[in-house]
């Protein structure tokens, strides 16, 4: 017989119960979790931040000292007030007794003094943290102590301000680093950080400034490699975008296997060398830049600055397995398709097209297909009613992620115009 | 192809026929598996109803590979959903005992969801009071005690 859920069971035998009492024992009114494996009360724990994790220390005598042995601790935001911040951290840390700290976090408001901060974070360095993730509120490049950048517990560390990386550094058990609004990347201190950080092997980016051309080869166990929002930074000052503009940002990451990247509008990417790509999460953020609005940049401009990184960048994901596009990306690749651009042959496995828009019309599509593909995309747009330098993509130009399917049942060509790969 | 299927017997000796990829997010039942091939895995400590639960959540969750690389049956973000709503239905001392199974079985993914909702539980708690309510535990400090601690961890926040 099978039963709702779709198991099919077997047999119902009720044999007489185990003598083992089961762990499944409900009954109301009992307290089960002060009789928990006390790293299972750590796990729950883990949950919640250590200000409300030393509230138990007063439930019983059990869990007098449970808090406090627990391997992970996190602070953040505890109080706009800096000094109050600092006294509750240091009265906290003072009664905290496990030999081993796993994770740790800590989110500050600004101006905690640089020596104040750099004592947690000798404590938790000299308890072997392995988890390390700081959020610290202000505009100031943090200097830690030596042994910080010499901590070779460290196998995670989430950073989420400028931090000086100027010097040696030596995270032996890194194997992921998040950088989060880094401002002085350059070749140095990427060269810095890599070099002797023999297995680090996700590295994220976001928000960061860095070199134009972004060289991860040293990195030989990296395989994840994950930027959003990367600027390059400016060597001089240009009045004028074009000269500002000078080409697209360039990736040499020989080990990557996976790669997801959220480009700048008026910056799209270029993949020098991602032999290894098996899969990527590619898109282009809409949004102006620091430097310039990409509203104000002439429509045929934008169009060729996006092509020829786009078309660029696709003929190096010609062995990924798993692609996945955003909508922009698909936009502009709509948009190449448009001005009689082809693309490279894809050997995907499986393609995910991340689209959320709106009103598409399926015969608008239709039409654009049995055009020549020559013709002028401004006119084309124009006789639609749309005005290419006031709106660079027009969200009618693809169809939904429900559409697709309805598209690719039953019209070849159309499916042709989304879908330029095919399944050997 | 006709997919793998394995037995597991709760302490009531209610069998459950499991796909054995379904059954294999269990690190514990995946060695059983290797170790004891065809043959009925009997869990003794697992009642049918937790079992019941522990096997719709791995069906959730199972990565299928069908060749064509592995992908789940959901996207990460529907998972999370329907991981919020499957803890929120439960009832906390089923909640406990499936966090226990969890544990038992080498579920880590079920294991830090069930743990999650308990540390949602305790967050949500007022004071220590309300958390001894809660979960049923009994106050073995004297007022005096209880006090002293209060004053301890009374900071200036």
């Amino acid at each position: 017989m099978v039963d709702e859920a779709g198991d099919i069971i077997a047999s119902q035998r009720f044999e007489s119960p185990r003598e083992t009492r089961p762990v499944a024992e409900t009954v109301e009114g009992v307290d089960i979790i002060s009789s928990m494996p006390r790293e299972i009360i750590h796990h729950i724990l883990s949950f919640i931040p250590t200000q409300l994790a030393i509230r138990t220390s007063a439930l019983s005598k059990a869990w007098r000292h449970v808090w406090c042995e627990a391997p992970c601790l996190y602070f953040h935001n505890l109080h706009d007030n800096r000094e109050k911040t600092a006294r509750v951290i240091n009265q906290t840390l003072g009664s905290y007794k496990a030999p081993k700290i796993t994770s740790f976090h800590l989110g500050l408001p600004r101006y905690v003094p640089q020596p104040q901060i750099n004592s947690w974070i000798e404590f938790v360095v000299s308890g072997n943290v392995e988890k390390l993730s700081l959020v610290f509120d202000g505009y100031m490049t943090h200097c830690f102590p030596d042994f910080f950048y010499r901590c070779s517990s460290l196998e995670e560390l989430d950073v989420n301000f400028d931090m000086n990386l100027g010097c040696t550094i030596s995270w032996k058990s890194l194997r992921t680093l998040t950088l989060n609004c880094s401002s002085n990347l350059n070749d140095e201190s990427i060269d810095n950080i890599l070099s002797d950080s023999p297995i680090l092997e996700t590295l994220t980016l976001y928000n960061c400034t860095g070199p134009q051309r972004l060289d991860l080869s040293k990195s030989r166990h990296l395989r994840r490699l994950d930027i959003s929002g990367y600027e390059r930074e400016p060597t001089e000052i240009f009045d004028d975008y074009v000269e500002r503009y000078q080409g697209p940002t360039e990736i040499v990451a020989p080990h990557i296997q996976y790669l997801s990247r959220l480009s700048s509008s008026y910056e799209p990417f270029t993949l020098v060398d991602v032999p290894c790509l098996t899969e990527a999460s590619l898109d282009i953020y809409i949004g102006c830049s620091r430097y310039i609005l990409i509203e104000e940049l002439p429509f045929s401009f934008k169009a060729d600055i996006f092509q020829t990184a786009v078309l660029k960048m696709l003929k190096k994901l010609q062995n990924a397995e798993r692609l996945s596009f955003g909508e922009t990306l698909l936009q502009v690749m709509s948009l190449a398709r448009f001005r009689g651009f082809s693309f490279p042959t894809f050997k995907v496995q499986t393609l995910t097209l991340k689209t959320s828009t709106v009103t598409t019309k399926l015969t608008w599509i239709k039409e654009a297909i049995s055009r020549s593909m020559d013709s002028d995309i401004y006119s084309y747009l124009e006789s639609q009613g749309l005005d290419p330098d006031q709106r660079f993509y027009p969200y009618s130009f693809f169809p939904t992620s429900d559409e697709f399917s309805e598209i690719g049942n039953y019209e070849e060509s159309l499916w042709e115009l989304v879908t330029f790969y095919y399944i050997p | 192809m006709s997919k793998k299927m394995i037995v597991l017997k709760s302490s009531e000796g209610v069998s459950f026929v499991v796909e054995e990829a379904v059954a294999r997010q269990s690190k514990i039942i995946s060695f059983l598996v290797e170790e004891f091939p065809d043959r009925e895995l009997p869990l003794t400590n697992m009642t049918s109803e937790i079992l019941r639960k522990t096997i719709e959540y791995c069906k959730k969750h199972v990565v299928e590979d069908d060749g064509g690389g592995d992908s789940s049956s959901s996207s990460s973000g529907d998972l999370k959903e329907w991981d919020v709503k499957f803890v929120a239905e439960i009832d906390q001392p089923r909640l406990m005992d499936l966090l226990m199974a969890a544990n038992y079985l080498d579920i880590p993914s079920l294991l830090d969801v069930t743990c999650q909702k308990v540390a949602d539980t305790i967050a949500a708690c007022n004071d220590e009071k309300e958390i001894r309510a809660t979960f049923n535990i009994e106050n073995d400090f004297t007022e005096e005690e209880v006090e002293a601690i209060r004053m301890e961890n009374q900071y200036p926040i």
